[in-house]
């Protein structure tokens, strides 16, 4: 029997969801003394935002970076997608059924979509889409940097093939089958009840096959066409990309009748042209460097918005050698660290302190655990416990990425914290290595403690759990090969369980918690947030749609009355 | 001159070689792996090694380097650049034009600042004016583009909006470029004055003033022109350093040219997009060292190469 998954049922899909409430799209709280937004619905006029960066890529096969999400998320549609008010998983391009034994997913695409050039959306392109995303050769130079997260999907391992040429025979994902002209079937090797967020990445994009396999994933960025509310008017790298409202859109018209996204725009142009009104937004987090002007201006006070984030900043800790395979010197570096200090100095105290590996807005944090409290007193005594007496800690080199200066800052503190109970910390400034820079020096392993950090990939604690902490990530994404018997052996069960369960997975990854506390991990420092800077012009006052707990602003959404 | 032109060529074109093999080895000396830039944070050690394998990154360095220069001078690829997912040469080539609009035009601003405060100095040399002239280009000197940067956005741009909030316009290069000014300003002023006072002690001023030619005509004609070669010399030389370092000028302006690109890439580590931005800048410098020399010759007629 199956069972279709709508609505309210779809709350158990996505974590968050428990937390803010499945009642009436609750959005997340504001810590802002209550800002303005304009209430008056407005058809036309124009958004502006700005990033630091660059718009990377608008091809799902390259997609790495938060800034390309901004564009891609109004240009293309996804067959599942977020709730604009929190962070619950509901149809996107299509409806969808769920098997009992959560293997078997059956998604109808919702009749008369069309591409902005007016072709029509066909499950077909469905498949190619997935395909496409889950080749060896992706992103036109190496597999897709998000391909990983189809893997559970029957035929991934012989498709995907380790990033080399699948066999002769193999011509995309064998668990993707078209069903019917509007139906796509989806076959997992074992249940996943993350499956449908991964689908609501923006690596799940549906691409127009007649287009996108016109190009090359380099080249079909620059002619990038999806079903979404907007499209591409004009983009000149490097400086802007225009979006307009797609005509063929099936779904409610946006009421901006554009949107400018300009990039390479510093901090402190922002916050300028922010104060002129040439920007209708800053979008965060919002750098300290600016932060300062923020709390100094009780104008911008009241156009400042604060919502908690899924991301952590922890020091991982080498546990293949010593001596940090040792408990007891692991806790008391926890114990040595004034966590609201660093939080106070790195993030102007906007960073909640952190106890564990979860963060407070994902399903399976615990709550009953605390952030391991500032006793130097404590740390010198466990490090005494470890056989280092009289003060005389070990030596140990610390790793951490010098691109910015928030890293930096933390390294010097820690250094000093650390060398106060004892040790004697070796500070070594590397550069941002890819997209996460400790994994090239795990090679070498001439380290013992690595600053880190992680944003989820999707509001599910198996996002955390199996990248950071179990042992089939060792030499990647768990950084310093930490591993627990029991904590493997119960996110393992959680990580397969299907969706159906969620509230028994909840509980097994609260129990997780515990043991990575007690355990020291790694040594946890602080939560992320994030916060922006939004006009008051702007509407309507849902929160949500401009701070998400996974996307970026639903520009399709909102309104403006600037003049 | 023929012979020099061609001997000054291959020294420029050596030089410009060691750059090449000195700046590659910097830029692989740092831990940087493009397969991780490609593959992303989750892909496995396999996978890796699989991208490693595709792109020949496993080579010992001196095949690589074989291999890059080969690429370079055979076919104008300076490789390829994996995280804007385009050729580095296309991204190095669009950046350049605003690079030496902005170089120009702060060429420009430096010589309107520093040519009459110059002259004034050296006319009214030891007086109170030439003083405090001095103490003013000392100033100019020592502050930092980021901050005159800054304060321009801010006076001129935000108090008195009289400029664009940066960004790449015609008229958005004033600021910027004045506050490369100000602070390039100095050398020129220096240069000029010590050039002027050095010219005032010819004979063939003195020579103009005993004709009885009027002391305009006299500074402008004689003195002037005469002690401006070096600064005309110079501008070719600080042409050629504009090119290559404006990074903290096009950042704080949203400036895209190629400082803000190389910001970019050494943030990322981005190893073929450094290569490529210290190649065109190094080459620029070189270039403008050469033409600057032979220039020089067709200036000042008492200069010979043999």
């Amino acid at each position: 029997m199956k069972k279709t998954w709508m609505g309210a049922a779809a709350c158990l899909v996505s974590g968050a969801a428990l937390l803010a409430g499945c009642g009436g799209g609750s959005t997340p709280s504001s810590s802002g003394p209550g800002p303005a937004f304009s209430s008056k619905a407005t058809n036309g006029g124009t958004v502006t935002v700005a990033f630091t960066s660059n718009i990377e890529t608008l091809d799902p096969g390259q997609w790495t970076d938060v800034t390309s999400m901004y564009p891609m998320q109004q240009i293309y549609q996804n067959l599942v997608t977020y709730s604009p008010n929190n962070a619950t998983i509901v149809p996107g391009a299509a409806t969808y059924t769920v098997s009992k034994n959560g293997l078997t997913y059956v998604f109808n695409l919702k009749p008369g979509q069309k591409f902005s050039n007016g072709d029509p959306v066909t499950a077909q392109d469905v498949k190619y889409s997935l395909d496409r995303v889950t080749s060896y050769n992706a992103s036109g130079s190496g597999p897709a940097p998000y391909g990983f997260a189809y893997s559970d999907i029957v035929g991934y391992p012989q498709w995907n093939n380790n990033g080399k040429a699948p066999a002769a025979g193999i011509t995309g994902l064998s668990g993707v089958k078209v069903t019917g002209p509007l139906q796509v079937t989806i076959t997992l090797q074992k249940p996943a009840a993350y499956f449908l967020n991964t689908l609501a990445l923006e690596s799940a994009v549906i691409l127009d096959q007649a287009v996108a396999s016109k190009y090359t994933p380099n080249t079909y960025l620059l002619h990038a066409v999806g079903s979404g509310p907007f499209e591409v008017q004009s983009w000149n790298r490097g400086h802007q990309l225009v979006l307009v409202p797609n005509p063929h859109y099936s779904g409610p018209k946006p009421h901006l009748s554009k949107v400018v996204m300009e990039e390479n725009v510093a901090y402190n142009l922002q916050i300028l042209r922010f104060k002129k009104g040439q920007l209708d937004m800053v979008n965060g987090p919002i750098d300290s460097s600016i932060y300062g002007q923020v709390l100094a201006s009780k104008n911008l006070q009241n156009l400042y918005h604060k919502v908690s984030e899924n991301g952590i900043v922890y020091l991982g800790f080498n546990t293949t050698k010593a001596p940090f395979n040792n408990v007891d010197v692991r806790l008391a570096v926890n114990y040595a660290l004034n966590k609201a200090l660093i939080s106070k100095n790195v993030t102007n105290g906007r960073g909640p302190l952190a106890g564990q590996p979860l963060p407070p807005g994902m399903p399976g944090y615990n709550k009953n655990i605390k952030p391991f409290p500032y006793s130097p007193t404590k740390a010198k005594q466990l490090l005494a416990e470890a056989g280092y007496k009289n003060g005389h800690g070990p030596t140990i080199t610390m790793i951490y990425p010098s691109n910015e200066s928030s890293h930096t800052q933390t390294a010097d503190i820690v250094q000093q914290e650390l060398d106060a109970v004892g040790f004697k910390v070796n500070l070594q400034a590397m550069s941002q290595v890819g997209s996460y820079w400790p994994f090239e020096d795990q090679a070498s392993n001439n380290w013992n403690l690595a600053w880190t950090d992680w944003f989820q990939d999707y509001p599910d604690p198996q996002d955390f759990a199996f990248n950071l902490l179990s042992t089939q990530a060792f030499g990647a994404t768990n950084v310093g090969n930490w591993t627990n018997k029991q904590f493997e052996s119960l996110i393992n069960k959680a990580d397969n369980m299907p969706a159906s369960q969620d509230s028994q997975r909840w509980a097994l990854y609260q129990q997780a918690e515990t043991i990575a506390h007690n355990d020291a991990s790694w040594a946890f420092l602080y939560y992320y947030w994030n916060d922006a800077l939004i006009q008051p012009w702007i509407g309507p006052a849902k929160l949500s749609y401009y701070l998400h707990p996974v996307e970026q602003p639903f520009f399709n959404l909102i309104w403006t009355n600037h003049k | 001159m023929g012979r020099y032109i061609i001997r000054r060529s291959l020294w420029a074109l050596v030089t410009i070689f060691i750059i090449i093999v000195v700046t590659y080895l910097i830029a692989y000396a740092v831990p940087s792996n493009p397969a991780r830039i490609i593959a992303g944070s989750h892909a496995t050690p396999s996978t890796i090694h699989e991208i490693d394998r595709a792109l020949g990154l496993y080579k010992p360095i001196y095949v690589r380097l074989y291999d890059y220069l080969s690429q370079l001078l055979l076919h104008g690829n300076m490789g390829f650049d994996y995280i804007m997912h385009q050729p580095v040469s296309k991204m190095v080539l669009a950046a350049a034009p605003y690079t030496l609009y902005l170089a120009i035009a702060s060429v420009c601003a430096e010589l309107i600042i520093a040519v009459p405060v110059g002259i004034i100095s050296a006319i009214k040399q030891y007086s109170f004016l030439d003083n405090s002239l001095r103490v003013l280009t000392i100033i100019g000197v020592s502050m930092p583009t980021y901050w005159t940067g800054s304060l321009m956005l801010l006076i001129f741009g935000f108090l008195i909006p009289l400029f664009p909030l940066g960004g790449v316009s015609l008229a958005g290069v004033v600021l910027p470029a004045l506050s490369v000014g100000i602070t390039g300003s100095a050398y020129y002023t220096r240069l000029l004055r010590s050039s002027m006072l050095e010219v005032m002690r010819m004979d063939y001023v003195r020579t103009a003033r005993a004709k009885g030619l009027s002391p305009g005509r006299v500074l402008f004609r004689h003195v002037v022109r005469n002690a401006l070669v070096p600064v005309v010399t110079y501008m070719g030389l600080d042409l050629g350093n504009l090119m290559g370092g404006l990074v903290i000028t096009e950042t704080i302006f949203s400036w895209t040219g190629l400082g803000l690109l190389l910001n970019h890439a050494l943030g990322n580590v981005d190893g073929a997009l450094i290569m490529g931005i210290t190649l065109f800048s190094a080459s620029a410098i070189v270039i403008m060292n050469v033409l600057v020399d032979i220039v020089y010759a067709f200036l000042d007629p008492r200069i010979s190469y043999s």
